[in-house]
């Protein structure tokens, strides 16, 4: 499960709430060492151009950290899907729009894996929730690896794993096997790709 | 002579009626299946509307009385599935510790997918902040009860 900020309050209720395993974009200082929930490192790269992908990716220790491109244009998109370094690909109701057919194709064959927010499919317009349903639904169907991200900062921002999976089943028609993979087992097979037991 | 032909007239008679009960017993039969599938159809469409028990637990800065948690798992239904999807659920917190934080909610069997989706998406409750987390669905208030006794969420 992605979180945009983590510390002590927020760990501690990640573990009543069953999460054991969290990938934070920023660690606050007051975060315990040696806690039962593992914390991850997740870099987030917003990629206009493609120069800016490439130099961001020259720099990231990809083989330790959740890297997740954030592209704004369509070529950016097909370069992070064919890109070994990227292990997922967020889409968001600003970039949805280039989420078509053939980006499908092509992160299917080099089997990355979208990555959506929660914020993004409860908190947006009913107009953009409903081209949200489409696309997912279209990348779903074809199999493509789906992870959800709840890009929490504060504790109150956590939702429980099963009102998440009955959430997506109820509003996105998402299967359920499908949503309970999404925060199981498709995070798990990215963290044990980094060498992560 | 005669009773040779008479024995072959029976005999070519009795053919013809056993074809024409075998054909009449195949048109009752298919009457019997049409009927029956139309009573079976009748049968499920008319089942009786069933309760289901959600044991929650809440996590909140302070504590929250049990008319204040169920105003807002009510809020969160209206918000995200609409009125229509709330007054069918009929969502009741009929039990709630103020102490330890835990209740029950009714609903209608159909709509605990919805309640318990609504459920986690609560944030504050009057202003304080908190998240209600959906432990167990049980059928009956007496296993509900047991869930809310043993619960170590």
């Amino acid at each position: 499960m992605h979180v945009q900020r983590c510390d002590s309050r927020l760990l501690e209720v990640a573990l009543r709430l069953g999460y054991f395993t969290l990938a934070c974009s920023e660690v606050h200082a007051d975060t315990p060492k040696g806690f039962y929930v593992r914390v991850f490192e997740k870099a987030i790269i917003t990629a206009e151009r493609l120069s800016d992908l490439r130099s961001a990716l020259r720099d990231v220790n990809y083989k330790k950290v959740f890297v997740t491109v954030y592209p704004v244009t369509v070529e950016t998109a097909r370069w992070a899907a064919h890109d070994s370094r990227v292990d997922s690909i967020l889409m968001t109701p600003e970039n949805m729009k280039i989420f078509d057919k053939r980006q499908a194709s092509v992160m299917k064959y080099y089997a990355k894996a979208l990555e959506v927010h929660l914020p993004h499919l409860l908190y947006t317009s009913s107009e953009l929730r409903g081209m949200l349903y489409r696309r997912l639904n279209m990348f779903v169907r074809s199999n493509i690896a789906f992870v959800v991200g709840s890009s929490a900062r504060e504790w109150v921002d956590l939702v429980p794993p099963i009102s998440l999976i009955k959430l997506l089943s109820t509003q996105y028609d998402i299967p359920e096997k499908t949503a309970l993979l999404s925060l199981t087992d498709v995070p798990r097979q990215i963290l044990s790709s980094k060498g992560v037991q | 002579m005669m009773l040779e032909y008479v024995t072959l007239i029976l005999l070519v008679l009795s053919i013809a009626m056993s074809i024409a009960l075998i054909v009449l017993l195949r048109k009752t039969a298919r009457y019997y299946k049409a009927v029956k599938s139309m009573l079976e159809a009748k049968t499920t469409t008319s089942k009786k509307p069933r309760k289901r028990y959600i044991v929650f637990t809440t996590l909140c800065e302070g504590s929250v009385s049990q008319v204040e948690v169920e105003k807002s798992i009510k809020e969160k239904i209206t918000e995200y599935y609409g009125q229509g999807t709330l007054h069918k659920a009929s969502p009741h917190v009929v039990l709630f510790d103020e102490k330890v934080g835990r209740g029950v909610v009714r609903v209608l069997h159909t709509y605990v997918d919805y309640v318990v989706a609504a459920m986690g998406l609560v944030k504050n409750i009057e202003g304080r902040k908190c998240i209600v987390i959906p432990i167990r669905t049980t059928g009956t208030l007496k296993k509900a009860r047991e869930y809310i006794d043993r619960a170590k969420v």
